[in-house]
């Protein structure tokens, strides 16, 4: 029953021109920085806004378009935002039994679909209890059970953990885990949370600045990051050059005067001059004072910005001579021995072999 | 409180300086400031009137035009006045039986009432007669003085109109007619006089037997009673009677 | 709810309470000061007078209808006003609530240059034998003008503080924007509409310059409590206190109604 979700659309206005498709029955994850135009991907499928140019299509029934405009609720969606916004005027189950009556369900078949649906996420018993007074977790999986009994053909999940508490969080993140798979609807998931995306999202969508800059099944995407914003997502370093023009094979990316040398993962051989990223974590990372004699050939000098104490680790935010940003995860006695402070120029050395270089699309 | 009410007082004195007070005759009572309740149909009238003594005598007359039940009030309420002049006995005599005046009123001017028309009497209105069948006929409501005239009018007539509306006062009526709202109302023969182009004057045969009595008094309250009398018997005088006329004022 | 448990949590400077209460004597007192005039044991008599009767019916009854008036027309003009933008919306808002802060004679002689005899509409009513003067329904038009924008501002307000998520899922979950208004929107804005309908009700009852310069004063046809209080002071001051009582006790009662439905409406949202 599900279809793919067709957005080819730009928006003057808000300098929003993407091309992305959210693949049917699947849970797509919407990430960017922020005012990337996640909300306004959102906007567009859920018929709040109307593309200037393009079209928005659910399989072959075009949503909207210079033509035509499906107005929002004549759209087969639904959307579970960050607060709950359980109407405060009605009990737990006229909530969820709303949607199936603007369907056009009569009052017995809807209030029959929201107590299923209400029994699916857990929340039976709270059918007859006035909307106002559930807690937060109790709300929000209240909210999931109303968007879900229309039986939606696309689901729009706008930070729907984002205002609960982390253990609330957790227990409605499974749940979510568990109902959008059996729901067979097709998901987008608008989300600054690694875990959902791990947990929850089968595909990503990466946008910036109102343009799509990557999307595939998130193993692929996240293991390879090709922007910084997915590098922090997956919590790696990325580092930005060019393949060194004389012998790339063997002599890795110059990043300014810096020489990356890692593990080249292309499916083609590098050509010289192609742009690369390297990736590597944080914690094969490590930092001196004085220049490194021995073996790893990847050394850098870079300037501290700030530390930042994680428990048994610290984090040490870091400058290349070029500008880019690294991270470093020292044991604490470690950093301690180093006694960092912004502004520090240091060392940092990286085995080659726990670097990867890949080229940019 | 007191400082505020000692600037009014000084800001009252500075007007009365800088009012134009007379040039050519001797200023008997010059600076001096007679206060006058009076009827508001008196308006034009004693403005005119005060003027006049003002140029005669050197004294500045400073008014309070109202309604004469509203002035009795502030009579009541201890406002502070040197004369009243009334529009109607009744209102007089709440204020002597509250021993608010200082003497025995003396009748200054009357007044008949008289129905006014749209400019031309396009309706044809003869009277409080047949004339004014499907007319919308507005008149003072009973209580008020003009009301109360009207009430004794139409018992001696032996007619009773259907009035579309009872107003408060004689200005509301008049303001009827002269918008168009209404075809006729019944108004003092003053009120019609002051309305001058804008409404034509249709008499009522035998309103001249219910006459409403003007009377003026002094107040107990002056600090001038000289002043106050110099003041009621201008009014009364034959030069103060002339311009009672001219504002369509009966004799008393 | 938090709120009453912990009085202290924003406590005021004592001095406040000085200024505070003189403001509070300021109003309270020509209040009291009435109620010591008012013939208290005289009071049924007086009103049961063919009068007083005639006019307290009259102003219910003129009320009621200004009311539903009010709340047909308003109620939309409060919904496209609150969510238009563009100059014409807030010149229609300007416009809106201008009899608010109108003179009352104002009102009344716009009322009458534009539906008199001679007026802008009256005139062209007039030539299909419609005249409006000196009629209740004059009454009620002097009344629905003057009321309604206390009605439409409440609404307004509301409804611009109104949380457009609601709505939005609502929509998202099939409603239709007719089907949004009536079962998501109005349920919201109950407690502004009922207490901006008290204060309009209010407003409406003390109506007095309009009706005075439009609509005349007949007893029983267009005399409402006001105009026979206005008259009754010339004629029987003890009459006009006496409606004076009547008409503050209505007026508290309606405020009090506004006040606790708003009481009760932020209650809720605290919660």
């Amino acid at each position: 029953m599900a279809d793919d979700v067709l957005i080819t659309a730009a928006i003057d206005a808000r300098q929003f021109d993407v091309d992305a498709t959210l693949a049917a029955g699947r849970v797509t994850a919407i990430v960017g920085p922020n005012g990337s135009g996640k909300s306004t991907l959102v906007g567009l499928v859920s018929g709040e806004l109307r593309p200037d140019r393009g079209s928005v299509s659910l399989g072959l029934r075009v949503l909207s378009d210079a033509a035509a405009h499906v107005p929002t609720h004549r759209r087969p969606i639904a959307l579970l935002a960050q607060r709950p916004l359980l109407f405060p005027h009605l009990d737990v189950v006229d909530n969820v039994a709303f949607g199936v009556r603007s369907r056009g369900a009569g009052k017995t078949e809807a209030r029959e679909r929201a107590l299923r649906e209400l029994d699916a996420v857990g929340a039976a018993p709270l059918a007859s209890r006035r909307a106002r007074a559930l807690s937060g977790g109790e709300a929000q999986r209240v909210a999931l059970a109303r968007a879900l009994a229309t039986d939606p053909a696309i689901v729009l999940l706008d930070e729907p953990l984002a205002s609960l508490d982390v253990a609330t969080a957790g227990a409605m993140r499974a749940l979510l885990a568990e109902r959008l798979p059996a729901c067979g609807a097709t998901v987008a998931l608008v989300t600054h949370d690694p875990l959902d995306i791990w947990t929850l999202a089968d595909d990503l969508v990466c946008l910036e600045a109102g343009r799509l800059v990557e999307s595939g099944p998130i193993a692929d995407v996240l293991a390879r990051p090709r922007t910084g914003f997915l590098a922090d997502l997956s919590g790696v370093n990325l580092l930005e050059g060019t393949a060194d023009p004389h012998d790339p094979a063997a002599n890795g990316v110059l990043v300014g005067d810096d020489r990356v040398l890692g593990l080249w993962e292309g499916p083609e051989d590098a050509v010289g001059g192609q742009h690369v990223m390297a990736t590597f974590a944080p914690s094969a990372v490590a930092l001196f004072r004085t220049p490194p004699a021995g073996s790893p050939r990847n050394t850098w000098g870079v300037r501290v910005v700030d530390v930042d104490p994680r428990g048994a680790t610290v984090r040490v935010n870091l400058t290349v001579a070029n500008g880019q940003r690294l991270s470093a995860d020292l044991s604490a006695p470690g950093a301690a021995a180093l006694s960092l402070a912004p502004g520090d120029q240091l060392h940092a050395q990286v085995k080659a072999t726990q670097v990867f270089l890949y080229p940019r699309h | 409180m007191k400082k505020l009410v000692a600037s009014l007082a000084a800001a009252l004195v500075l007007a009365g300086c800088s009012a134009p007070a007379g040039t050519s005759s001797p200023a008997v009572a010059s600076g001096k400031t007679v206060t006058v309740f009076a009827a508001a149909s008196l308006k034009g009238a004693f403005t005119k009137i005060g003027d006049a003594f003002g140029a005669e005598t050197g004294a500045k007359v400073s008014y309070n035009f109202n309604g004469s039940s509203a002035l009795v009030d502030q009579l009541l309420g201890g406002a502070p006045a040197d004369v009243f002049a009334s529009a109607d006995e009744s209102n007089m005599k709440k204020a002597t039986d509250a021993a608010l005046t200082a003497g025995k009123p003396t009748l200054f001017a009357t007044n008949v009432l008289t129905l006014v028309v749209a400019p031309g009497n396009p309706a044809k209105i003869t009277g409080l007669d047949a004339s004014l069948d499907g007319k919308k006929l507005v008149v003072c409501a009973v209580g008020v003085p003009c009301g109360n005239a009207l009430a004794t009018l139409e018992k001696n007539l032996g007619v009773s109109p259907k009035p579309v509306s009872q107003e408060q006062t004689v200005t509301d009526v008049l303001g009827k007619v002269t918008s168009g709202e209404a075809d006729a109302g019944v108004v003092y023969a003053t009120d019609a006089k002051s309305a001058g182009a804008k409404v034509t004057a249709v008499a009522i045969p035998g309103s001249e037997k219910v006459v409403n009595n003007y009377p003026i008094a002094a107040t107990a309250s002056t600090k001038d009673a000289a002043l106050a009398r110099a003041y009621i018997d201008y009014v009364t005088g034959p030069k103060g009677q002339a311009i009672l006329t001219e504002f369509g004022f009966g004799k008393p | 709810m938090s709120r009453a448990r912990t009085p202290q949590a924003r406590p005021l400077p004592g001095w406040l309470f000085v200024p505070a209460g003189l403001a509070l004597a300021f109003v309270a007192l020509p209040i009291a000061g009435l109620l010591t005039r008012v013939p208290w044991l005289r009071l049924p008599a007086l009103l049961a007078t063919p009068e007083s009767v005639d006019a307290l019916a009259l102003s219910l009854q003129t009320c009621a209808a200004s009311l539903i008036l009010t709340i047909v027309l308003g109620l939309p003009l409060a919904l496209a006003i609150a969510r238009s933008t563009g100059p014409w919306a807030a010149v229609a808002r300007v416009l809106a609530v201008l009899p608010m802060v109108l003179p009352p004679v104002v009102a009344g002689l716009a009322l009458l240059v534009t539906l008199g005899r001679r007026g802008l509409l009256g005139a062209h009513l007039s030539a299909f034998g419609i005249e409006i003067g000196f009629t209740t329904l004059a009454v009620v038009i002097g009344q629905t003008f003057v009321a309604m924008p206390y009605f439409v501002i409440a609404v307004e307000a509301a409804l611009r503080t109104l949380d457009p998520g609601f709505e939005q899922v609502a929509a998202t979950l099939g409603a239709s924007p007719s089907r949004v208004l009536s079962r998501i929107t109005l349920p919201l804005l109950a407690p502004a509409f009922v207490s901006g309908a008290a204060m309009a009700l209010a407003r409406a009852l003390g109506e007095f310059g309009a009706t005075l310069t439009f609509a005349g004063s007949l007893q029983g046809v267009t005399q409402t409590l006001p105009q026979a209080i206005y008259l009754a002071r010339e004629v029987e001051p003890d009459a006009a206190l006496a409606l004076s009582v009547v008409l503050l006790g209505l007026a508290a009662a309606l405020m009090a109604v506004s006040g606790l439905v708003n009481r009760a409406a932020s209650g809720v949202s605290d919660g």
